[in-house]
């Protein structure tokens, strides 16, 4: 694209011919023309008139030379695409793979498009495991300028990973790390999901995932030396070898903390770190404390702080010795902040989740706080936090772009138990309105109970920090071997929940439900005396947790205490107290093997008058492993009907291990338990035959096997009663699955 | 006769007529049958690339879109016939059609404002490189209504910080709003703000200035009276501090 | 001093005022000395002169589910004059601060508001 006779800088033309174009029309060519007839240009406009006719996409050479006092534009158009087809592809269907192309009929044909299309589509399949697939593309002319595109591919096979296996690692077992990386070795399970494709991301987030393994577990030095694989022409499988340099185990020698900041007390301080002298070291709890102590001098008023953590290694003792430096950062401010592709949620449910504001000092480790509260809100596929120079060199504009998802989840689960089938349909909106409040709506159904529950919570309720939610529901529970009557309960509350610190919450209630009893057993109506009862409680408890993660918790404690005062109206008065204490430990941190210890208790005393027996405490199997349901307690001498009880206690102790010979990646884990309790003291009703309470501490030990197979998580219990009395009903095994799909 | 969409080669041979595939389109449009119409048009621009018909249909195809609904189809479509044909008299309907597409798509203040900084660009586009078209009217009175849903944006988020007493955010976000959107509704409550902004600041000068402003632009607002009433409680008057903005920049465009 | 007393927290907001850097910009002291020596205000005089104000505020929060309630708060304004040169440096305290509730009304704007149905539908169709 040449130019003109070298004519004097500034030059002149009286009008602007086009020629070569047969399709686009003259005139739009000469709006994309910077040079204006009768007015002077440069060569630089001539180049940016290239420039933009390029731009458009439509020619795949421009050519402005100056012929005499025409300035004369020599174009030649791209071709237009008729039709696109792809051959040869079996795996994945055509709508797929026509959604990556950027060559669309009526568009127009350039070589970096097709070539673009062939890379994406090249992509598509390596990260569908099929890295050994092949694209080629044909450009069949036709009259008018106009091509036909195919594209031909040959898919190659399935590139999974045959086997994993590692060199040089002592500490930890192969099975071990093998959980700890995703990519696992091909096996029925794994047919459900793509874990076990090959492809070169996935082998360095493997590495990056036993690095993080390693270094939270003691060994600052380890090494990925190499991880190499061989394609097995064969049975067509990978099979990876990583070679490890685990280096040593690392402890904590001596932490300190050095501040170049005048003022600051670094004594008190120290309780914010979680690297103590003498522990093994954990890269994880360097970051936590490198985000408490940040956070706790904000706090205080050192808003530009910088804390970064330095290690010194002893190789000798194969100690470290941690200090973290705290000094001065740039003082920067936040000027504004931006929040992008939120078309559902509303501004504020995500701008609350900022501890900072317009005009506060920027904090890094704040917006990162602010960064992980956005993705537990689970609204969201992707948050994204980045900042943007501002209108002043000490501003800067932090932008949160969110990419939503859809929160309505229409889900139906199934369950089944010893006590039988149970199936839940519910319709659950997680982000409600985009106000960030949840409604849940679910019916329930199984062989002894059907219930229905509507609930709707805001977890900032007014804008406070307090989520309240209202509840109603309806339960009908019907007559079986344990329990001798019909009930019918139908009710409705509210609650409120109060934050007072992290960890510590403080929870209140009030419920209003009215039971209706029928087909009660001649024999028993005396303790179940058919009727309507209506109960108005309120309600508090306490709850504090520092479990590592809810769903399967390796570390931490949780602790619940409350009690429910029935009689503020209704028929029946009572005060209900009860508490629960749950404390896990990872004994043998790197077998995976974890301790539990539970001891729970609760206590219901009448207000003035009995407490009627549907309100005792029912307890079986599901706190004493190996009792039937209702399957211990006070039982009514004459039927042997089990009637409850006013008090309990209980003890379990359980260690959980994965289970020996299968490879966790199976999903299987081993426990074995220890249970141990007592329910006793019935208010006997008028009438009614002299209740059977022996004074004995009912004691089981057992094993489980606890299985999270890609159906669900199931867990059966085998238990060997030891302490009982006479009239309690055992019931050695006990079994429950149970999964939303 | 209908032709499959494209993807199987059969479809190509029998070629059909610009103009007859043009007109079938056109009836579709009139029948409200917006899908028909719109494989009709993108026949004619297939099968007789770059001719006159494929033009017109091409934009007819936008319209087809935009009036089923398909707002990304009918912005892409708007797209491609600007790159192709900027100079063509129905430019100016394809680049109203592409305003109107994202307008349809504005949000409440409480969401990303996107769609109608988009909007806006696209209306604005109109009044200038086609100021006097038929669409020009209509686009103007988009830009006024895009502005004011920025400006409302602007003042949810500032409501939003006052309510926490987080002053400086609060104050910045009004002040954005009186400068940038001097011409829209919520100035009058932006100037309010800033004077409740400043009073729980104990900057009772910025207030009073705030105040004279905005009874000297608006001075039977009820914003106006609102902030009257506050000073007055707090036994202030409000008075012009001899403000170079408070002359120029709001008495001029109001 | 403490951060956290107790389980309530205490925060710092807006500007960082050092009483060294104020030393530097006395009355006469050009607007570039200014923004040297404390950096970009945190907000500038709407109307009138032009003037700086560096605000702070201390905040207090009992209890994790109480409002923060402001503590301290602190304005440090600097006007100028017509040369762009500092006439008057003034304090303003949480005390000059007057405290009252702040109009309810709102002027109304557009946009669609998804209601509920169509919103949990398009939910559930992945819409």
């Amino acid at each position: 694209t040449g130019l003109g006779p070298s004519s004097a800088e500034a030059a002149v033309v009286s009008g602007i011919t086009v020629r070569g174009n047969t399709r686009v029309d003259a005139e739009t060519v000469r709006s994309y023309v910077l040079i204006v007839p009768g007015k002077s240009f440069s060569n630089a406009d001539i180049d940016e008139s290239v420039k933009a006719l390029y731009g458009t996409g439509l020619f795949s050479d421009v050519n402005i030379s100056i012929g005499g006092s025409q300035l004369v534009v020599v174009v030649v158009e791209n071709q237009v695409v008729n039709s696109v087809i792809i051959k040869g592809n079996k795996k994945i269907k055509n709508d797929e793979l026509l959604r990556l192309l950027q060559t669309e009929t009526r568009g127009v044909v350039t070589e970096a498009k097709l070539q673009g299309d062939v890379q994406r589509m090249m992509d598509y399949y390596s990260s569908q495991g099929r890295s050994a697939a092949s694209i080629d593309y044909e450009v069949t002319e036709l009259d008018g300028n106009r091509v036909n595109v195919v594209f031909i591919i040959d898919e190659g096979d399935r590139t999974a990973i045959g086997r994993i296996t590692f060199v040089g690692n002592d500490a930890f077992s192969e099975s071990r790390l093998r959980s700890v990386i995703n990519s696992r070795k091909r096996s029925v399970f794994t047919l459900l999901n793509r874990k076990d494709v090959f492809n070169e991301a996935k082998l360095a987030a493997d590495q990056e995932a036993l690095r993080r393994f390693y270094m939270s577990h003691g060994y600052a030095d380890f090494r990925v030396i190499s991880a190499d694989w061989d394609f097995d022409e064969a049975s067509g499988r990978y099979s990876v070898v990583f070679t490890l340099d685990e280096g040593n185990l690392y402890r904590y020698s001596s932490i300190d903390i050095d501040s170049t900041i005048p003022g600051v007390d670094t004594r008190t301080l120290t309780r914010h770190i979680d690297t103590k002298p003498g522990r093994i070291f954990d890269s994880n709890d360097v970051e936590a404390s490198v985000e408490n102590l940040t956070i706790a001098l904000s706090r205080a008023g050192y808003t530009f702080v910088q804390v970064r953590p330095r290690g010194d290694r002893d190789y000798a003792n194969n100690t470290i010795s941690i200090t973290y430096l705290i000094d001065e950062g740039p003082r920067i401010y936040v000027e504004r902040i931006e929040i992008l592709g939120n078309t559902k949620t509303r501004d504020y449910v995500i701008r609350r989740e900022f501890d900072i504001a317009e005009g506060d000092p920027y904090n890094r480790v704040l917006i990162d706080r602010a960064e992980r509260q956005l993705r537990d809100l689970g609204f969201f596929k992707s948050v994204e936090i980045v900042t943007e120079p501002g209108s002043a060199p000490d501003k800067v504009i932090v932008v949160v772009r969110v990419d939503e998802e859809s929160t309505g989840e229409f889900s139906i689960g199934a369950g089944v138990s010893t006590t039988g089938l149970v199936a839940e349909i519910s319709l659950d909106e997680r982000n409600f309105l985009g106000r960030g409040q949840h409604l849940r709506v679910a019916v329930g159904f199984g062989s002894d109970q059907q219930n229905y529950t509507v609930s709707f919570t805001d977890p900032y309720f007014l804008g406070y920090n307090v989520s309240a939610g209202v509840d109603a529901y309806k339960t009908v529970q019907n007559r079986s071997s344990y329990r001798p009557y019909q009930s019918d309960v139908i009710g409705g509350g509210v609650r409120l929940g109060l934050p007072i610190t992290d960890d510590l919450r403080l929870n209140l209630n009030y419920t209003l439900s009215q039971q209706t009893i029928t087909q009660t057993k001649k024999s028993t109506a005396a303790y179940f005396p058919n009727g309507v009862y209506l109960t108005s409680a309120a309600g508090y408890n306490f709850t504090y947790s520092t479990l590592d993660n809810f769903g399967d918790p390796r570390e931490g404690m949780f602790l619940k205490v409350g009690q429910d005062f029935a009689g503020l109206g209704g028929d029946v008065h009572y005060m209900k107290s009860s508490g629960e204490a749950r404390y896990y430990q990872t004994l043998l941190p790197n077998a995976d093997v974890v301790g539990l210890v539970r001891v729970a208790g609760g206590s219901i005393t009448g207000l003035g008058e009995d407490v009627p027996v549907y309100d005792n405490f029912f307890l079986g199997g599901e706190t004493i492993r190996g009792f039937a349901n209702y399957g211990y307690g006070p039982v009514d001498i004459a039927t042997g009907t089990h009637v409850g009880g006013k008090n309990y206690w209980v003890a379990n102790a359980e260690i959980q291990f994965p289970f020996p010979g299968i490879s966790p990646d199976f999903g299987f884990r081993g426990a074995v338990f220890a249970d141990a309790g007592n329910l006793l003291d019935v208010d006997v009703p008028k009438g009614a035959g002299p209740v059977g309470e022996a004074n004995q501490i009912r004691s089981s030990v057992g094993g489980s096997i606890l299985w999270s197979s890609p159906i669900g998580t199931l867990r059966a219990d085998f238990a060997y009663v030891l302490t009982k009395a006479a009239t309690d009903e055992e019931q050695w095994f006990r079994f429950s699955a149970g999964r939303k799909f | 006769c209908q032709h499959s969409v494209e993807g199987t080669a059969a479809a190509y041979e029998d070629e059909q007529p610009a103009g007859s595939l043009y007109n079938r389109g056109l009836g579709y449009m009139n029948a409200g049958k917006y899908g028909d119409a719109i494989k009709s048009f993108n026949e004619v621009d297939r099968q007789h690339p770059y001719t006159e018909w494929a033009r017109k249909s091409m934009v007819m195809s936008a319209f087809a879109s935009y009036r089923s609904g398909d707002f990304d189809t009918a912005v892409q479509a708007c797209n491609r016939y600007l790159t192709l044909y900027p100079g063509s008299s129905e430019a100016a309907y394809a680049q109203y059609i592409l305003g109107q597409s994202y307008f349809a798509q504005v949000k409440d203040v409480t969401r990303d404002q996107a769609a109608t900084r988009r909007a806006l660009a696209a209306m604005e586009e109109i009044t200038v490189r086609y100021p006097d078209s038929e669409y020009a009217a209509d686009a103007r009175k988009k830009v006024i209504a895009t502005r004011d849903q920025l400006a409302g944006k602007e003042m949810q988020v500032g409501r939003y910080y006052l309510e926490r007493r987080e002053y400086v955010a609060a104050v910045n976000r009004f002040d954005s709003v009186v400068t940038e959107y001097p011409e829209t509704r919520h100035v009058e409550e932006a100037l309010e703000r800033l004077v409740e902004a400043n009073l729980a600041l104990g900057l009772v000068r910025e207030a009073q200035t705030a105040a004279a402003v905005l009874g000297h632009n608006f001075p039977n607002s009820q914003w106006y009276k609102d902030a009257y009433q506050l000073l007055q409680k707090k036994g202030i008057s409000p008075q012009d501090n001899g403000g170079a903005i408070s002359e120029a920049a709001i008495v001029g465009t109001s | 001093c403490a951060a956290t007393e107790g389980i309530g927290t205490t925060s710092k907001h807006g500007y960082v005022v050092s009483d060294i850097a104020i030393e530097q910009v006395p009355v006469g002291s050009s607007k570039d000395q200014v923004l040297i020596a404390l950096g970009s205000p945190s907000t500038t005089g709407n109307f009138g002169g032009e003037s700086y104000y560096y605000i702070s505020q201390t905040r207090k929060q009992p209890v994790a589910f109480m409002p923060e309630r402001v503590v301290d708060q602190r304005v440090l304004a600097v006007y100028f004059n017509d040369d762009d040169e500092v006439t008057r440096i003034a304090d303003y305290g949480l005390k000059d601060g007057q405290v009252f509730d702040f109009i309810s009304r709102t002027t109304p704007t557009a946009g669609k508001d998804d209601n509920f149905v169509r919103q949990v539908i398009g939910g559930l169709l992945g819409g």
